[in-house]
C-alpha cells in the first residue's frame, strides 16, 4: 500500500476511533479492519494510538461527583467472585485425553492438556451443571451469511445472569483478529468481550442475562482494540 | 507508564480476584471523570448514573476485558464509559435536542450540578494536558472533534450541519486526532 493510500486508511481509522463513520465509510472501515489492519503494523499502531487519544477526550469534560447512592447500588449487585470461577473466563483445550460429553444435546469430543486439566475441568463442569438446570436450553449458533450450523452453541438457563458459549474445534480467526461477542436487544448492542479458540474445546462464561437480549453475535474484531461497533458477523443466534 | 497507571494495574489485578476494596478504590478514582463525561453526553443525571453504573458493573463482572498489553486501564475504562454513553444517547432520541448545549466546552452554569470534585493528581495532570492539547487545535479542528465525540454525530451529519464537504470533515478530524496524539505522546 503506498503512502497516499495509507493516509486515506488512517483518515478512516480516525473516524472509526471516534465512532463517527456511517454508511459506505463504516463498511470500508470494517473491510480494512478485517483484511488490512491485521497485517499492517503501521495501521495497527495508528488505530491503537487514535483509540487511546479518543479515550482521553473524556478528560476534557469537568469531573463531577456521582450521587452518594450510586456506590451502595453497585455494592448490592456485586456478586461474590468466589461464587463463580472467573466470570468471562474462557478455556481452550488442546489434544490429550479424549472425553465425550453430552451437553444439552450437543455431543462434543474434548481434549485436555494434562498440565491445566483441573482448571479446564472446573469451567467445563460449571457449563455442564448449568446445562442440567431445570429449563436449561442448548442451541447452536448459525453462520451469519447462511443457515449452516456453527461450531459454537449457547447454553442458557432461566433466571440466570450469565450463560455459556461452548464450541468444539472452533476455527481460529485470521491473524490479528479475535472473535468478539455482542448482545443485541434490538435497540442497543453491548460488547461482552472477546476470545481466541484453540484446538479442542472452547468454553466461554458470558456474564450477562441472556434473556435481556434478542441476539447473540460473534464477530471478527481487531486484536488489541476495544471495538466501537460490531465487526463482520461470523455466527449468530436469535432468542 | 505513570505511577498512577501502575497503581491502576495493581488495583485491577486485585479486583480480578474479587477484592471489593480494589473495586471501591477504582470507583473513587474514576467515578468523577466517568460521571462527568456521561453527564456531558447525556445531559440527564439519571441516564448518566445508569451509564456509570453499567460501566463499573461490567468491569466487576468481566475484568479480563482489560488487557494491560493493549494500553492503560484509564484508556480502557474511559472508552468503555464513552461507548455506554453513546449507546444510551442513540437509544434516547429525545436527548438530541440538548446536544447543542453539550457541545460547548464551557461549564454548564444553569444546571443543578453535582458537587465539583478535585481530581487525583495523576488524573488532574493528564486532564490539564488534554485540555491544553485541545486548545492548541484550530477552531475548525476542535469543532469537528467536539461534534463527533461530545455529540456522537456521524461525519455525514457534521458535514450537513456545518455546510461543508464530507471530505473536509474527514480531513479536519484526521488532522485534529493526529495533532492531539502527537501532543499527548510528547507529554507521556
Amino acid at each position: 500500500m503506498d503512502p497516499q493510500e495509507h493516509d486515506r486508511v488512517e483518515e478512516l481509522l480516525a473516524g472509526y476511533a471516534l465512532r463517527s463513520l456511517g454508511g459506505d465509510d463504516a463498511a470500508e472501515a470494517d473491510r480494512l479492519l478485517s483484511e488490512h489492519v491485521p497485517v499492517c503494523g503501521r495501521c495497527r499502531a495508528t488505530l491503537l494510538a487514535f483509540s487511546e487519544t479518543v479515550a482521553d477526550l473524556a478528560l476534557a469534560a469537568d469531573p463531577m461527583a456521582p450521587p452518594e447512592t450510586l456506590l451502595p447500588r453497585l455494592h448490592r449487585e456485586l456478586e461474590p467472585r468466589s461464587a463463580r470461577s472467573g466470570p468471562g473466563r474462557w478455556v481452550a483445550a488442546a489434544s490429550g485425553v479424549a472425553v465425550v460429553l453430552i451437553v444439552g444435546g450437543l455431543a462434543v469430543s474434548l481434549g485436555f492438556r494434562a498440565d491445566d486439566l483441573q482448571e479446564r475441568n472446573d469451567l467445563f463442569e460449571q457449563a455442564l451443571a448449568f446445562s442440567q438446570r431445570p429449563g436449561a436450553d442448548s442451541a447452536p449458533l448459525v453462520a451469519a451469511e447462511a443457515s449452516d450450523p456453527a461450531p459454537v452453541s449457547q447454553i442458557t438457563a432461566p433466571d440466570e445472569d450469565h450463560f455459556f458459549l461452548v464450541g468444539g474445534n472452533v476455527p481460529p480467526p485470521p491473524a490479528g483478529l479475535v472473535y468478539g461477542i455482542w448482545l443485541s436487544d434490538g435497540v442497543d448492542t453491548v460488547y461482552a468481550g472477546s476470545f481466541l479458540p484453540r484446538p479442542g474445546m472452547t468454553v466461554v462464561d458470558v456474564p450477562f442475562d441472556r434473556s435481556r437480549f434478542d441476539r447473540v453475535l460473534i464477530t471478527l474484531e481487531a486484536e488489541g482494540v476495544v471495538p466501537t461497533s460490531p465487526g463482520n458477523e461470523v455466527w449468530e443466534a436469535a432468542a | 507508564m505513570t505511577e498512577g497507571d501502575r497503581e491502576d494495574l495493581e488495583l485491577h489485578r486485585r479486583l480480578s480476584s474479587g477484592d471489593r476494596s480494589a473495586f471501591d478504590e477504582l470507583y473513587r478514582r474514576y467515578s468523577p471523570t466517568a460521571y462527568g463525561i456521561a453527564y456531558r453526553l447525556t445531559v440527564q443525571r439519571l441516564l448518566a448514573q445508569d451509564v456509570v453504573h453499567d460501566a463499573f458493573l461490567a468491569l466487576w463482572r468481566a475484568p479480563e476485558a482489560f488487557d494491560a498489553a493493549r494500553g492503560t486501564f484509564r484508556t480502557f475504562f474511559l472508552a468503555l464509559v464513552h461507548h455506554r454513553a453513546v449507546d444510551t444517547i442513540r437509544r434516547e432520541e429525545r436527548l438530541r435536542a440538548r446536544s447543542d448545549r453539550a457541545a460547548n466546552l464551557e461549564p454548564v452554569e444553569d444546571e443543578d450540578l453535582s458537587e465539583r470534585v478535585v481530581d487525583e493528581d495523576f488524573v488532574a495532570g493528564r486532564r490539564r494536558e488534554v485540555r491544553e492539547a485541545l486548545a492548541d487545535l484550530s477552531a475548525e479542528q476542535r469543532q469537528v472533534l467536539e461534534m463527533a465525540y461530545f455529540r456522537s454525530m456521524t461525519q455525514v451529519r457534521i458535514a450537513e450541519e456545518l455546510g461543508i464537504p464530507l471530505g473536509t470533515v474527514k480531513t479536519r478530524t484526521f488532522a485534529a486526532l493526529r495533532k492531539l496524539r502527537r501532543a499527548l505522546e510528547t507529554e507521556d
